[in-house]
């Protein structure tokens, strides 16, 4: 099955009529967008894995019992999902988001790059690590507002919608969100 | 157009969601106004900087996801 010629909605009418391999290349399509926006808010390897797989299976059921309305975009829906399960998991705990090493990686360590020499790739490694904490350190609106557009690719008008603003309020958050990243960076003379 | 709008769509711009009259409108802006410029320089930086932030699930996980899919396919035929 080719990818660039049939559209979300297609591939999901598809599976629906019960085509498997729609299913599987609606998830490769996707899969980096939501697995990043995942991991960045919960900050946690094995955690986004289980969120991951969560999102994906309630949207196989909702499919499946034909609950899917067709209300809008595929990725919207999914990104909603996959952050009302994050929400769901931090009022579980109580707790906000901590980094945690469950064998001493984090996300940084299985970050896709270029085939690099061992010192690149440390380099590398460095500058994500910043770049991590950089976006760590916003507040929560504004970080969530950078997982939104810039990793699941929800355009602000979807952002708005979701996280119940309006699109000018969306806008702000990114452009403090750039702005005070931008600080930071300058603050701490990071070299990226 | 006051200040905050005119940042708040140069974001829009960056991110690719202005229409071409916005980008006419926008880069004769940027032409004229200097310090205008230099806040798009500033924010195309970090959003540069952003794009190496990029990861992908474990295999097991697709697997998880889509076994589940078919079992549930299974027992739907039964």
């Amino acid at each position: 099955m080719q990818d660039h010629v049939i559209s979300d909605k297609e591939l999901l009418s598809q599976y629906q009529s019960g085509n498997e391999a729609a299913l599987e290349l609606l998830i490769t399509r996707h899969k980096e967008k939501i697995f990043t926006s995942i991991y960045i808010f919960v900050k946690d390897r094995y955690l986004a894995e289980d969120i991951f797989q969560d999102t994906f299976i309630k949207i196989i059921d909702t499919l499946r019992r034909g609950k899917y309305k067709e209300e809008g975009k595929f990725l919207p829906w999914a990104m909603r999902i996959a952050r009302n399960l994050c929400i769901d998991h931090f009022r579980k705990t109580k707790r906000t988001p901590t980094i945690t090493n469950g064998e001493g990686y984090d996300i940084f360590d299985i970050l896709r790059f270029d085939t690099d020499n061992a010192e690149d790739t440390m380099i590398k490694n460095q500058s994500h690590d910043r770049v991590r904490k950089l976006v760590n350190q916003l507040p929560k609106e504004q970080k969530e507002v950078v997982i939104l557009r810039h990793y699941a690719q929800l355009s602000f008008k979807e952002i708005a919608k979701l996280t119940d603003v309006s699109i000018n309020t969306a806008l702000g958050r990114m452009r403090y969100a750039l702005i005070n990243m931008r600080k930071m960076i300058e603050e701490k003379q990071i070299a990226l | 157009m006051n200040r905050e709008s005119t940042i708040n769509n140069l974001v829009r711009y960056i991110y690719h969601e202005t229409d071409m009259r916005e980008n006419d409108d926008i880069r004769r802006l940027l032409s004229m106004d200097a310090d205008l410029r230099n806040d798009y320089n500033e924010m195309r930086k970090v959003n540069k900087m952003l794009d190496r932030l990029i990861c992908n699930p474990s295999p097991t996980s697709v697997n998880i996801i889509l076994n589940h899919s078919k079992k549930l396919g299974r027992l739907e035929a039964v």
